[in-house]
């Protein structure tokens, strides 16, 4: 247990950062009703299943519409 | 001075809503944070591969880490931001030209000189906010674990990169008056690096190349002193500057 108290400093701001990603990510899937491709409930999936960093990540790139 | 504030603002406000910021500041958070994780991490990544090295005749010892390796690290990882900086804001002027929104407001008396500098200017505060972030973390987890002690002159390592990094965008904003593109601007971005680059085969011109910036391990290790730099930073500046005066001499005399 010892090795993951030391790691501790680089888990607690990750773990941070990855919520607010994902935050982001299903407040934008949520305000709007049309994506690039998909539909909602594909994205809230993907995004909440691959919420380490992945499923943000891949919405943003692949599922957000171009303004 | 007044359009040049209001515009700025515009721009300012651009990044923001096109969520440019915040894809920026995550993106620097990681790398801020990588480098001492990586750091942190070798010992255990050696131990991993140290079974297979036995089997052919290798053998490990202890590997000590300390902040050198992290600040190493930085340098390692800091160049790789910087292209994805300037591939992520490539499309600053660019994507005025193909839309054509430059034109109303340069009709309506907005100077062109004021567009140029007030683009730059948010490039610039982006630039400036990221790049510090990613030191201030990399530096507060050093100083957390190692208390900094086998580094010297941090500061001025990271304020050369700094430099090198608003040298390289100067590139960016001319590149893309030039070419009126995306693919243009971060071609010419990257030929004037590999001018450096090519410049610092020759060992007459080594200690005036900007490129000698980025080489900021050498200044923290104390291999270099930092009056070594002073010249390839008057040159780096007068580069920056002759950039901005070029950029707006095309500008003025480009049809959008």
């Amino acid at each position: 247990m010892k090795d993951i108290n030391e790691f501790l400093p680089f888990i607690i701001p990750l773990v941070v950062v990855q919520f607010v990603l994902l935050a982001i990510a299903i407040r934008h899937i949520l305000t709007h009703d049309t994506y690039k491709r998909g539909n909602r409930t594909i994205w809230l999936i993907i995004s909440i299943v691959g919420m380490q960093f992945i499923g943000p990540i891949l919405y943003f790139i692949l599922g957000k519409e171009d303004e | 001075m007044k359009p040049m504030i209001a515009f700025s603002k515009k721009e300012c406000m651009e990044q923001i809503r096109t969520g440019k910021l915040t894809v920026l500041m995550i993106l620097a958070f990681l790398f801020g944070i990588m480098n001492p994780a990586i750091a942190k991490l070798t010992p255990w990544l050696m131990d991993m591969v140290s079974e297979n090295m036995e089997n052919s005749g290798l053998t490990v010892v202890e590997v000590a880490v300390n902040d050198l390796v992290s600040w190493t690290q930085y340098y390692k990882n800091i160049p790789m931001f910087l292209v994805i900086f300037i591939i992520f804001f490539s499309g600053i002027l660019a994507n005025e030209y193909q839309h054509g929104t430059l034109i109303n407001m340069l009709t309506k008396g907005l100077s062109r000189v004021t567009v140029l500098a007030a683009k730059f200017i948010s490039i610039f505060v982006l630039w400036t906010l990221s790049y510090w972030m990613i030191y201030l973390i990399t530096y507060a987890y050093n100083e957390y674990f190692w208390q900094n002690a086998t580094t010297i002159n941090l500061f001025l390592g990271g304020l050369c990169y700094y430099l090198f990094g608003l040298l390289m965008i100067s590139m960016l904003m001319l590149g893309s008056i030039l070419t009126k593109n995306n693919t243009g601007a971060i071609l010419f971005t990257g030929g004037v690096y590999v001018v450096f680059l090519i410049a610092n085969f020759f060992t007459k011109l080594e200690s005036y190349n900007p490129i000698k910036l980025c080489d900021g391990t050498s200044l923290i290790t104390g291999s270099l002193i930092p009056a070594d730099y002073i010249k390839s930073i008057i040159v780096m500046s007068i580069i920056f500057l002759l950039a901005c005066i070029l950029g707006v001499i095309c500008f003025n005399k480009k049809q959008l």
